[in-house]
């Protein structure tokens, strides 16, 4: 027993000798790995990012209009969600206000929010809050001219409101909170978001 | 979080690059796919930073996973075309370039390596090329001992078959 593993032991020596020989590195191979190395940073890069990003675009703003506009409401909504892509661009929060309401903003001011959600794999979204008594077939976001994000602008009342986005693949549907807001759970472990509007309201 | 550590780890590919390339090579059969796996070895490492408990053993960390890759891409590509064949072109640039007849030997030895199971590949090179103890073997690989000892005795009984079959003498 013993013999044959010395016997082993002398063939492997022997066979391994020279298998022995040092190898070096092809000479472009630190530059390949790099390059492999900074595709990670960029990409990880760019991933926060979008993640900065879309932290933002969750992020309702007010718009306040006055009841002499409220008519107009509608066609100023078209003209916000027309000019959204540029809006998106501008992390400052936008305001409009008519000089005429200046002085008596307290009691005519109607509030304008627009609810932003970016979900490129979604196929439909919707807002559902207490403002619509969650019902999610009322408020449905619309897919805006980027790739993604979807809008809607509601008006809203003074006061306290819950929302969350009900998304949809196509197939299955999911209940997304506001990242970016306060939250609440309510008694069946559900997250909503909630939005404070205010007279002075203008994010 | 990683956008920090590019510049250091540019460090660490200088300074192991070639550490771990002839074993990769050997138990790969050509430089092409030692590459691929060191490469890929070394993102690896990279994207794992974390997980590198002791920054002073970096390098036996990073052999595992030369190990580990080495052993998952030999399994895929077992019967590949670009392994090399005995007096293939590849296996005489890997020779010492002074010696002829170690060219020789290494074709024929790297050609009956060839023919192995990739784990009694992997444990006769780290066992009589790398010169590791089993113990570290079993560290590196994450075998027993006693399973390691075996694997190697069964490449050597193979080898022997088959460098024998291929004309070679060895002492019985």
């Amino acid at each position: 027993m013993t013999d044959d593993l010395n016997r082993d032991e002398a063939f492997a020596e022997q066979i391994a000798a020279p298998l022995r020989a040092e190898v070096s590195a092809d000479a472009s191979f630190e530059a390949r790995v790099m390059s492999a190395v900074h595709a990670i940073v960029r990409a990880e890069a760019e991933a926060a990012d979008r993640h900065r990003n879309r932290s933002w675009w969750l992020r309702p703003f007010t718009v306040r209009l006055t009841p002499v506009l409220s008519l107009a409401a509608a066609a100023g909504v078209v003209a916000l969600l027309a000019v959204e892509g540029a809006l998106l661009r501008r992390p400052e929060a936008s305001s409009v206000s008519s000089a005429r309401s200046a002085g008596s903003a307290a009691v005519d001011t109607v509030h304008v929010v627009r609810f932003v959600f970016v979900d490129p794999s979604a196929r439909s979204v919707a807002l559902v809050g207490t403002f619509n008594a969650w019902q999610k077939g009322r408020t449905p976001l619309r897919l805006t001219r980027v790739d993604g994000v979807w809008s809607v602008s509601v008006p809203l009342s003074v006061g306290r409101h819950e929302y969350a986005f009900v998304v949809s693949d196509g197939k299955t549907e999911r209940w997304v909170a506001d990242p970016t807001t306060e939250s609440q759970m309510d008694d069946f472990g559900t997250e909503s978001s909630v939005i404070a509007v205010r007279n002075d309201s203008a994010l | 979080m990683l956008a920090g550590k590019s510049d250091t780890f540019a460090i660490l590919v200088r300074r192991y690059q070639d550490a771990y390339v002839r074993y990769a090579t050997r138990m790969l059969g050509n430089r092409d796919d030692a590459d691929d796996a060191l490469q890929s070895a070394f993102v690896r490492a990279f994207r794992s930073l974390g997980k590198c408990n002791d920054p002073s053993r970096f390098g036996a960390w990073l052999y595992s996973i030369v190990v580990n890759e080495c052993r998952t891409l030999s399994a895929r590509r077992t019967r590949r075309e670009r392994r090399l064949v005995r007096g293939g072109e590849e296996l005489e640039q890997l020779a010492s370039p002074t010696a002829e007849s170690s060219s020789a030997d290494t074709a024929d030895v790297q050609h009956a390596l060839d023919q192995l199971a990739p784990e009694q590949r992997e444990a006769f090179l780290l066992k009589y090329v790398e010169g590791q103890s089993y113990e570290e073997m079993s560290r590196l690989v994450g075998a027993s001992e006693s399973a390691l000892k075996m694997r190697v005795m069964r490449a050597c009984g193979r080898l022997r078959v088959i460098l024998e079959a291929a004309g070679r003498s060895y002492d019985r």
